[in-house]
């Protein structure tokens, strides 16, 4: 499969929610994943000058914000019910250009704001999601 | 790629989706929708809410029925 030559664009690159049937997450203007491992110090005072580790448990999380709308399809009042009743809400990084890359899991929201700043600016939402369980990637197809 | 749908649909998620309702997925879903004749292809500038908006739909043609004529007019 070809997949996008060169530098993604991040227009495309979104935030979906669901499983076999994903919906893109309304009016988003950024999306992100972000990874990290814990490492464990093995140094001890047997060790030299250098430190030494080795790595532990991996973690993952996504985040995104929005703009506000009470009507959108999937938008601030579902992740509201998704973070009230603390449900999993399985997500997709991707774009659409098969051959391309595409990130899943399942998440829990461990942050969700809405703001209204100033006179003239849109209404807001940011979002913060745990992973659990492991972030898998597969070709779009 | 955005469609409109054209009847009820609930994911496997639980997510309902409701006829009229505007909704984003990637291009293979939204392909795999419209073909099961869930939904259509709408312009990708419309804006996924939920709000029931007018589909339109063709009218089946019936045949006329066919009726007895029981004039008694004459010439």
């Amino acid at each position: 499969m070809p997949g996008t030559t060169g530098t993604v664009l991040a227009k495309a690159m979104k935030l979906y929610v669901g499983t076999t049937t994903p919906v893109a997450i309304t009016c988003q203007v950024d999306a992100s994943i972000s990874m990290s491992t814990n490492m464990i110090q093995t140094s001890c005072k047997d060790s030299g000058a250098d430190g030494s580790y080795l790595p532990g448990e991996k973690s993952w999380t996504a985040s995104g914000s929005g703009n506000f709308a009470f009507d959108a399809t999937y938008g601030w009042s579902q992740l509201f019910a998704a973070w009230k009743d603390q449900t999993i809400v399985a997500v997709v990084f991707q774009n659409t250009v098969v051959g391309d890359k595409k990130y899943s899991g399942n998440t829990y929201i461990t942050s969700l704001s809405a703001n209204s700043s100033g006179n003239d600016e849109a209404v807001t939402f940011d979002f913060e999601l745990q992973g659990t369980g492991a972030l898998v990637e597969a070709t779009i197809s | 790629m955005k469609v409109q749908y054209t009847q009820d649909f609930t994911t496997t998620d639980g997510f309902e989706i409701k006829k009229g309702w505007t909704v984003e997925h990637d291009d293979a879903v939204s392909a795999i929708q419209i073909a099961a004749g869930l939904c259509v292809q709408v312009d990708d500038a419309a804006y996924p809410r939920r709000q029931e908006q007018l589909v339109f739909e063709c009218a089946v043609p019936t045949a006329p029925t066919p009726v007895t004529n029981k004039s008694t007019f004459k010439f």
